[in-house]
């Protein structure tokens, strides 16, 4: 009776200690910002996914099927058909002495890279507020065969903070944490640019003999 | 959204361009040669699906983003 008594006495004592050293606002604070970078990061992958498979129609490289081999692929650019319509001025004839507008439409390839609005979304802006009483404070100190030699940090602990409503001090249930995030566009990646641009660029006009389609 | 622009392929010309009028059948023309582009019938269908998956995942980005919020 007596042991279990101890015992009971020993755990209120570690979980009021446990409460009285804090929660560590290092880890309050890097959890917002790890969930920031994570979405971010989820969002460039799908994009590029998203970029590989419905932009491009990929072949294999690989003549042999060996499956120690590596495959290679290839990617080539899917490609869309625009019309282009445009007015020519046809020359009188002898029958017709007035010249004549005509208008004639050509189809082209784009690929289809150049059409999709693309846009860099991510999270621009990421502000953190946290509502915390800072309730004790570690040196971090390095020490070299037992002697300190420099100071590495400070590590902090914060607690529910205390409320003050004119000359009384209330201490409340809760604490809070705020975070706020703003999503917006930001430049496209160089590497893509180019490729864009180059796409762009190139859209020439070709005469192909009729034999040939 | 920043502007859209392809290369006319009559003069080389930029012309500025918005998808999703092209996929409603709007042509747009050339400012200096005055050629019209638009979308063939055979593509609009390629054009739409692929416009609608990456609204999706745009979509679907920001959805995450916001269960994300603490």
């Amino acid at each position: 009776m007596l042991i279990l008594l101890t015992k009971n006495i020993s755990m209120k004592r570690s979980k009021r200690r446990k409460y009285h050293s804090g929660i560590s606002i290092d880890q309050l604070l890097a959890a917002p910002l790890v969930a920031a970078a994570n979405a971010n990061s989820s969002m460039a992958k799908k994009q590029t996914v998203f970029l590989m498979e419905s932009c491009f129609d990929r072949y294999s490289n690989s003549e042999d099927e060996d499956e120690e081999e590596i495959e290679e692929f290839i990617y080539h650019p899917k490609m869309v058909t625009l019309s282009m319509t445009k007015n020519i001025i046809v020359a009188g004839t002898e029958k017709y002495k007035k010249p004549k507008m005509n208008q004639i439409s050509t189809n082209f390839q784009v690929p289809i890279l150049t059409l999709i609005p693309f846009n860099s979304l991510s999270l621009t802006d990421l502000t953190v507020n946290l509502d915390l009483e800072i309730v004790s404070q570690k040196f971090r100190k390095k020490s070299d065969n037992g002697k300190v030699i420099a100071s590495d940090g400070v590590e902090l602990s914060g607690a529910v903070s205390y409320k003050t409503l004119g000359k009384k001090q209330y201490s409340r249930k809760y604490s809070t944490l705020s975070v706020e995030m703003n999503a917006g566009s930001i430049p496209l990646p160089v590497g893509f640019t180019t490729i864009l641009d180059l796409y762009t660029k190139n859209i020439n006009s070709i005469s192909i003999d009729k034999k040939t389609l | 959204m920043s502007e859209q622009y392809i290369a006319c392929p009559n003069c080389k010309n930029n012309i500025l361009f918005d998808v999703n009028a092209l996929l409603s059948g709007a042509s747009f023309a050339c400012s200096k040669c005055n050629a019209k582009i638009k979308l063939a019938n055979e593509s609009k269908e390629t054009v739409s699906k692929s416009i609608e998956e990456f609204n999706s995942i745009k979509t679907n980005a920001l959805k995450q983003q916001s269960h994300d919020k603490i």
